[in-house]
């Protein structure tokens, strides 16, 4: 009695589409966010000091790098999943697009610092590289936090960036599935849904943050577990507003 | 006065069903105008709270609460009725109201007023994001805004526009001579720029009363408010001098 009035409930307010599906998307949404957010922890960001090279990592905001990566990789996403109808390719390839353009973002920047300005990548953090364990406290100039992009955030970059851009795709990939209507009109709304999903997340990470990480060896990153459950509750709501939009313009096509 | 939340958004809601209502697209400008009282207080919510530090820079919350009122305002226009907008207002007040208690609690950001300035930044960015919507064609059909809002990209420039006009004045104007009066002088020269581009986007919909009307008035009130701009930069500033040319080759030899 009481199931069928659970069933008769999201029926009502889910429409036509099967309730037990809906809801499964929106679990693929919510980790979708999470997968975001954990990729802004893993990029190395180093704000207003790094463009000074007086902080370790690239020299802009963590909203800006992290959209920069996870939008380039939507727009692979995107493009594979239209050719080629497949969820999985397209969340993988989406990650890989986005790994790519951070892993420019960081070489460029590199150059930039050691070409540009002169000062060898270093950690301000770690006294030894987690990975190639050199020491990096003796190459840190006085009076700064480390420059440029060492070999560990680098590689912490490449796999924040694919996660990130593995994230925004499966949100993609989870909201264009709500409708059984193929239109070019649901790729537009479900890729802008997914931008605004995608400035949500990174925002609450790089508050999480304070605006400033090195990477996987850094302490901040031991502060993740708080800013997944931000995450999941605000991606949460938001996707549950995202599939009823979705749901609701599935009657004017 | 006509920063105060709760006066913007009754002014906002006004002037969006007095577009929306009003037969024909004549009185499209005045969700314009609803707009730029969105942005008005939601980027006096933006000074209030960036005055604390967020770590993470001016944009990053703009582009939070912009995500938050993609989200919320895109659902409100699927739901194809009149109740839409007063109804998103709402829901943007409870998602802002918890997720910035969320980020003050659980994230340890300890910065008083989060809340109350959150929900103003939601409520503004999404009935601003809803208004630019209806500039587009003066009316509340979901079909319509679905084909000529978000089918053709426009969405994406209310998006990025909307969150602009929210950030940029108190980004640019930030510091110890910061005047609140200058500040949103800028609000509103913004608000007016991005009525303008959506006045000239308005034409893909086939109009054209509507979209000249918008344009007309929109670079009528952005000479005024530049002046008006211009006016109050020579009263904040200690003096205003020319830097000349840059040296030309043989000046330098």
């Amino acid at each position: 009695m009481i199931e069928s009035t659970i069933e008769t409930i999201l029926f009502s307010i889910f429409g036509a589409s099967d309730p037990a599906f809906v809801f499964f998307l929106l679990l693929l949404v919510t980790l979708g966010g999470i997968l975001i957010t954990l990729s802004v922890h893993l990029i190395p960001v180093g704000g207003a000091p790094a463009a000074m090279a007086q902080a370790t990592g690239v020299g802009t905001g963590t909203t800006q790098l992290a959209a920069g990566s996870g939008l380039s990789g939507l727009l692979v996403a995107v493009a594979v999943s239209v050719e080629t109808q497949n969820m999985f390719l397209g969340i993988i390839l989406g990650g890989i697009g986005a790994a790519v353009m951070i892993s420019l973002v960081m070489l460029m920047s590199n150059i930039g610092y050691i070409y540009g300005i002169g000062v060898p990548p270093a950690s301000g953090k770690a006294v030894r590289d987690p990975i190639t364990n050199d020491r990096q406290d003796i190459y840190v100039s006085k009076g700064t936090e480390g420059h440029g992009v060492p070999t560990a955030s680098f590689i912490s970059g490449i796999f924040g960036g694919f996660l990130g851009g593995a994230g925004g795709s499966l949100i993609y990939e989870a909201l264009i599935r709500t409708t059984q209507v193929s239109s070019a009109l649901f790729i537009v709304l479900a890729v802008i849904l997914s931008i605004a999903l995608f400035f949500i997340n990174a925002v609450i990470a790089s508050y999480n943050i304070g605006g400033t990480i090195e990477g996987f060896y850094d302490e901040k990153f031991k502060k993740l577990a708080r800013s997944v459950v931000v995450s999941a509750a605000v991606t949460f709501i938001c996707g549950a507003l995202c599939l009823l939009t979705f749901i609701n313009f599935g009657g004017f096509i | 006065m006509l920063a105060n939340p709760i006066v913007g958004t009754l002014l906002c809601l006004s002037g969006i069903y007095a577009a929306a209502l009003w037969p024909g697209t004549g009185f499209a400008f005045m969700a314009g105008f609803g707009m730029i009282f969105a942005i008005l207080f939601a980027s006096e919510a933006v000074r209030k709270i960036s005055k604390y530090g967020l770590g993470t820079g001016v944009p990053s919350v703009g582009m939070f609460s912009i995500g938050i009122g993609c989200v919320i305002s895109l659902y409100s226009l699927s739901l194809n009725s009149i109740w839409g907008p007063a109804v998103c207002a709402v829901l943007a007040l409870i998602i802002g109201w918890v997720s910035g208690f969320l980020i003050n609690k659980v994230l340890h950001m300890n910065i008083p007023s989060m809340e109350k300035r959150m929900s103003e930044m939601a409520v503004g960015s999404t009935l601003a994001m809803t208004a630019s919507a209806i500039v587009i064609g003066g009316t509340l059909d979901s079909g319509f805004i679905l084909q000529n809002f978000i089918g053709v990209g426009v969405a994406a420039l209310g998006f990025i526009g909307c969150s602009l006009a929210i950030f940029h004045a108190f980004n640019a104007n930030l510091g110890p001579d910061e005047a609140a009066d200058r500040t949103r002088t800028l609000a509103i020269l913004d608000g007016f720029l991005v009525m303008f581009v959506l006045g000239i986007v308005s034409f893909l919909s086939g109009d054209v009363v509507g979209p000249l009307v918008t344009i007309f008035i929109s670079i009528v009130f952005i000479l005024l408010t530049s002046y008006r701009y211009w006016t109050y930069i020579q009263r904040d500033a200690w003096k205003i001098t020319s830097t000349g040319l840059l040296p030309g080759e043989e000046d330098l030899n």
